[in-house]
């Protein structure tokens, strides 16, 4: 029999609740494993702190969406948003599923190449695009989603000196209820700055006007204003159709789509509120179904989820560095992972579940991260199991966005391991050392040298 | 054989094409070849050979001048009976005017008799047979016993003096040694009953009909010897004279008969030849009888018997209700080798042609939760209907729990028409059920019935309450949204009952019906299924059509197309292609530069050629076999898989002996597989390159194989390439 874990006395406040039959409960069980591999064998070999990524899961939730708005309308392409989580090896699942590229900058442009998305099935989104990187774009096939009048000029002006056509779509701003409205992004619906683009493109001789693109917001949590933005998108394809007689190929919807996290302040759980894919689809493919479309006019729907089908794959492994009392009598736990590498925790309220069995006894934490920095937080307030030094933790969904807006600051970035179908995990990004800086700063012969 | 094309070559030249072909269609042949050889041989004996010319001439002309079917003038189908008329007057006259004279009257009144007796029969879909023929030249019989200037022919009594004054004594003697050599009894009445078809009863001309005989068709040649061995052996067992069987065309009657039923009308098969060894004895009784009946007017019954046996067989044959033997010929190849290897291939090729076209009632992948006979609800006069659900990779139908209706994956999902057609009954009013309850008033729940044609409709049940779309009387094309799935009625869950119906009203008993086209998957593995009825437990989801694809091959008549063909030398030519449609509404590819036909289907899905007729070296054989068919979506994942006919086999196998044993087991076998490797744009494409191969085994060897590259571009067939032996032996480019 395993020697009884050692757990610190804890005082708590008496909780004056209504009685239940399950007394005051801990509601969650400890995760001990990841798709069959242990958290702490997974630590032991790959460190601590150490992101995973769960294949299986990525794969469930892409067949998922796929289902969700293949059953719902007969022609549907998925985009997967690089700028989400650009791991080669995650892009590649993706693609294997028959996702193709959707990036916001040449830098992404080329992550896609090399990971050998045929150029034409790249979507080129954003507002930064050099003359340079159109034309790389034009000579591939690429779809460009053009964002403002000068990258359309650059556009007419570069295809008209190369004389190569070139796939465009604009990308449409519009106003769906939702605040903020992103009206940065694109041509406004509604100014009829959108229509003034279209005509543009319409008169230009090398310019090949295939889809429109909206992206109305992200974490979006109603239905409602993705089936505004199909509308208004619709509006305009039947009346490209009405006045230029051009069948519009595809309708791009964007991304926004939430995950199931808690978004800080909110007073339920990001699963109770958020709405499924399915609702997301029923709205958009209604929408579209019901415009009016000819059956074999209906534009391809592209869609450019990123969150919705990553965060759910994502897990952050990570230790307890030490337990402290605060000043105001606070219990603070602080672990070897902060907001360099959990970016997400600005504004989600991450599920946080300790890796190994734990008592009924629960305490009310702040969680903080590693950083000499006062904005290093990672829970303000969480409830969790008596955790001793050297004890490990696993958060949850967080597969979007911290893979690739994580920092380099005190710390070095961790490992990315990805657990495959049949369990074996691999290295899918190495670990920063020192080296990684070394190989990128270059001294001054003067700086060489010092003497203190 | 081009029927019914709109092309047409001069007059003059169909007349004459019709003259010779007359003689090859006495024994139900179209070759040319065949047909030089029995001109040849019925000028054994020239007066005979020039009577019958004369008389298919006159025939034929008059045929022309009285515009009469052109394409059976060009086929020579109202010439045959003219021919034995001209040869049989050659045969019982002498050389006068008056012959002369009598042999144009017969010729006129016998197509006039072939026409009223093509009238007659052809109600029946039956033919004429050689009755036009029996009844004039039974009036002339009967009629130029009045006529003292016409004298009787005693040639083929006194047949060594013709020979005498005709040749000299050079040929008198060659004559006598040929007829010294000693051959078998039965051998020589077989070759003596062959001449007698052409009036001659002589060794030498049954053996030029006989060698012409096998060079046309080894299966005829082989059904002549077995009628004529089963009449033969009838004869010795009964103590008939067996010496019988040549004269006036006796033994001529079982050597028709069984080529018709052996394999000319009838598919050729183990059952075929059965029929001819057995019923050859019948034949027998009916001919012993028609001579004695004649008898007493004093005429020959010469091929009556076999043109009455026949005529009743097949009539018999023709009104069976069903039967997978002895199979009738639906569409005449003149060839019962090509009857034959086109059956074996149309047999599953075109089985389905009569089916109205069915796509499944769904987007996306479904799976089938209850099919055919299903064990739950598909019971009794309900048994043939599929249920459709959607499952997730864990086989769940539902998210969650499932405690709730809309967790289930398939509800409020989009119901599309399986098929064009009008809005039969619509309910609309009934509440969908929670999970787990059934509603057994309103056992169908929300339904609608699809009238397609009359006597065929489909029905959709279980539907979502007030999501049908539509209303009785509208008319709806294929896979529009016409409902959302739901769980009304007898339904605890929520799914798509679908099933195919004979009459309109909505508790209609089911009728099984295949749907036309539909992807299969088995875990990883996808099939391609063409009419069948998806079964229990699969996964299917339909064909997404490709534009390009639908495009390149959506051949329209008056298309014009220009391939440069370049061929291992290097030689290049320019072919001309033009689209046609025929009179059966049949389309075709026709060949400016090569004279060939390809005839072909597109049902919207499907592009499949049907019929090749041309030269195997052109170009548009080529086409046709490297497309022989495609599917017009594109699916890498799935393999197009079909059977050539035989006669399509490399020349590298010896056909001949291959084709007498063809009736009872085909060794040899023609395969086509087709396969799509690339596209630049699943959803908007541009260019498509498919590979596809055309394969001759032996035995389950592989003899041959021709793999063809064919590249899709521009919204045409840009380029196909022949590749044998990793060398590339031609290539076409599309102008």
């Amino acid at each position: 029999m395993e020697k009884l874990r050692y757990e610190r006395p804890a005082i708590k406040k008496l909780n004056a609740g209504l009685m239940n039959k399950f007394g005051t409960r801990t509601e969650y069980a400890p995760c001990t494993h990841i798709d069959g591999v242990a958290v702490k064998d997974l630590i032991k070999e790959y460190g601590s702190p150490v992101f995973v990524i769960s294949e299986r899961t990525i794969r469930k939730t892409s067949q998922n969406a796929n289902r969700a708005f293949k059953t719902r309308y007969p022609k549907v392409q998925f985009a997967w948003s690089y700028k989400t989580n650009y791991i080669d090896a995650v892009c590649n699942v993706f693609h294997q599923e028959g996702s193709w590229a959707e990036v916001v900058s040449i830098f992404e442009y080329q992550k896609a190449i090399d990971n050998g998305v045929p150029g034409n099935k790249i979507i080129f989104n954003g507002p930064e695009k050099s003359v340079a990187d159109l034309e790389q774009a034009v000579n591939n096939g690429s779809f460009i989603h053009i964002d403002h009048f000068d990258e359309l000029y650059d556009l007419i002006e570069l295809t008209g000196r190369i004389k190569k056509k070139a796939k465009v779509a604009i990308r449409v701003n519009m106003d769906t209820g939702i605040y903020p409205m992103w009206d940065r992004f694109g041509f406004n619906y509604e100014t009829g700055q959108a229509w003034n683009a279209i005509t543009k493109i319409m008169a230009s001789e090398y310019l090949e006007l295939e889809g429109l693109h909206s992206h109305i917001g992200t974490f979006m949590l109603s239905t409602q204003a993705y089936s505004i933005a199909a509308s208004k998108l619709s509006d305009l394809a039947v009346n490209i159709k009405y006045k230029y007689n051009k069948a519009i190929h595809y309708l791009d919807l964007g991304g926004g789509f939430p995950s199931a996290n808690t978004l800080r302040g909110s007073y339920l759980p990001g699963a109770d509120v958020i709405p499924s894919i399915d609702d997301f689809a029923e709205a958009i493919t209604s929408t579209i179904l019901n415009y009016g479309y000819k059956t074999e006019d209906l534009p391809l729907l592209i869609l450019e989820t990123g969150r919705a089908l990553i965060d759910d794959a994502g897990y952050l492994l990570g230790s307890v560095l030490a337990n402290k009392r605060l000043s105001d009598g606070r219990r603070a736990t602080i672990m070897d992972f902060g907001v360099n590498i959990l970016f997400t925790s600005f504004w989600y309220e991450h599920k946080i579940t300790p890796a190994q069995e734990f008592s009924q006894h629960t305490e009310d934490m702040v969680m903080y991260g590693p950083l000499c920095m006062n904005i290093d937080v990672v829970r303000q307030s969480v409830n969790l199991p008596l955790l001793n030094k050297g004890d490990q933790v696993v958060v949850h969904k967080v597969g979007a966005y911290n893979m690739t807006q994580w920092m380099q600051f005190i710390a070095m970035r961790p490992k990315v391991i990805l657990i495959d179908m049949d369990g074996k995990p691999h290295i899918i990004r190495e670990n920063e050392t020192v080296d990684t800086l070394r190989s990128m700063e270059r001294k001054p012969d003067y700086l060489k040298k010092f003497k203190l | 054989m081009q029927r019914g094309i709109y092309r047409q070559d001069t007059l003059i030249g169909d007349v004459l094409k019709g003259t010779l072909l007359s003689y090859s269609q006495v024994f139900f042949s179209n070759s040319i070849a065949f047909a030089v050889l029995l001109l040849l041989a019925s000028f054994i004996y020239p007066f005979i050979g020039f009577c019958g010319l004369t008389s298919v001439l006159v025939t034929q002309g008059t045929a022309a001048l009285f515009h009469l079917n052109r394409q059976f003038i060009k086929e020579g189908v109202w010439g045959f009976n003219s021919l034995m008329i001209g040869m049989a007057l050659g045969s019982l006259f002498q050389f006068s005017v008056p012959v002369f004279v009598l042999l144009v009257l017969a010729s006129i009144s016998t197509l006039v008799a072939t026409v009223w007796v093509f009238g007659i029969l052809q109600k029946y879909a039956l033919p004429f047979f050689s009755f036009p023929f029996l009844l004039v030249i039974w009036l002339i019989i009967i009629a130029a016993r009045q006529f003292n200037a016409i004298a009787v022919n005693d040639d083929q009594i006194y047949w060594m003096n013709g020979l005498y004054q005709w040749g000299g004594p050079g040929l008198l003697e060659f004559y006598q040694k040929i007829n010294s050599v000693h051959l078998p009894l039965m051998l020589e009445v077989f070759l003596k009953s062959l001449g007698a078809i052409f009036f001659q009863n002589n060794i030498v001309t049954g053996t030029l009909i006989a060698i012409g005989l096998l060079v046309y068709s080894r299966i005829a040649f082989s059904l002549s010897v077995l009628g004529f061995t089963s009449a033969y052996l009838f004869y010795v067992l009964m103590g008939a004279n067996v010496a019988d069987l040549t004269v006036n065309y006796t033994g001529s009657n079982y050597i028709f008969a069984a080529i018709a039923l052996g394999g000319f009308f009838i598919i050729p098969s183990v059952y075929s030849y059965l029929l001819v060894f057995f019923l050859t004895p019948v034949l027998a009784i009916i001919m012993l009888g028609c001579s004695g009946a004649l008898a007493v007017l004093q005429l020959p019954s010469y091929s009556l018997a076999f043109s009455l046996f026949c005529l009743l067989l097949l009539y018999f044959l023709k009104n069976r209700t069903r039967g997978t033997k002895l199979v009738l010929v639906q569409w005449q190849n003149y060839s019962p080798e090509v009857n034959l290897y086109k059956q074996l291939v149309s047999t599953t090729r075109y089985k389905n042609a009569s089916y109205f076209s069915f796509q499944l009632p769904v987007w996306g992948e479904w799976m089938v939760s209850q099919g055919y006979d299903g064990s739950i609800t598909h019971l009794g006069d309900w048994a043939k209907a599929l249920d459709f659900v959607i499952l997730d990779e864990q086989m769940r139908s539902y998210a969650l729990v499932g405690a709730k209706k809309e967790d289930f994956y398939c509800y409020n999902k989009p119901v599309v028409a399986p098929g064009a057609g009008w809005i039969e009954a619509v309910v609309n009013h009934v509440d969908d059920n929670e999970v787990g309850d059934v509603n057994t008033e309103d056992n169908w729940g929300n339904t609608l019935v699809i009238k397609h044609a009359w006597g065929l409709y489909t029905k959709l049940a279980h539907l979502k309450k007030d999501s049908i779309q539509v209303k009785p009387g509208d008319y709806i094309n294929k896979g529009e949204v016409i409902a959302h799935c739901g769980s009304s009625g007898r339904s605890p869950e929520a799914h798509l009952h679908f099933q195919v119906q004979g009459y309109p009203v909505i508790g209609a008993q089911t009728m099984p019906y295949p749907v036309a086209y539909f992807i299969e998957r088995d875990g990883n593995k996808h099939r391609f299924k063409t009419f069948e009825t998806p079964k229990e437990g699969t996964f299917v989801s339909n064909i997404s059509v490709n534009p390009l694809l639908s495009n390149a091959f959506g051949f329209v008549p008056g298309q014009k197309m220009e391939f440069e063909e370049q061929n291992e030398t290097g030689e290049k030519i320019t072919n001309e292609w033009e689209v046609f449609i025929d009179s059966y509404n049949n389309s075709y590819i026709y060949c400016h530069t090569s004279h060939a036909y390809a005839y072909f289907i597109n049902d919207g899905v499907m592009f499949y050629f049907t019929e090749f007729y041309g030269a195997k070296k052109s170009l548009l054989y080529h086409f046709y076999l490297s497309c022989y068919k495609v599917l017009l979506g594109y699916y890498d994942i799935i393999q197009i898989e079909d059977e050539l006919p035989i006669q399509y086999a490399s020349k590298n196998i010896l056909l001949w002996p291959h084709d007498v044993i063809a009736p009872f087991v085909q060794l040899v076998k023609v395969k086509y597989n087709l396969q799509y490797t690339e596209v630049d744009d699943i959803h908007n494409s541009g260019s498509i390159k498919m590979h596809s191969s055309v394969q001759t085994t032996f035995g389950g060897k592989n003899i041959d194989e021709k793999k063809f590259e064919i590249t899709i571009e521009n919204g045409k067939i840009q380029q196909f390439i022949l590749i044998k032996n990793n060398i590339q032996l031609l290539s076409a480019i599309c102008r």
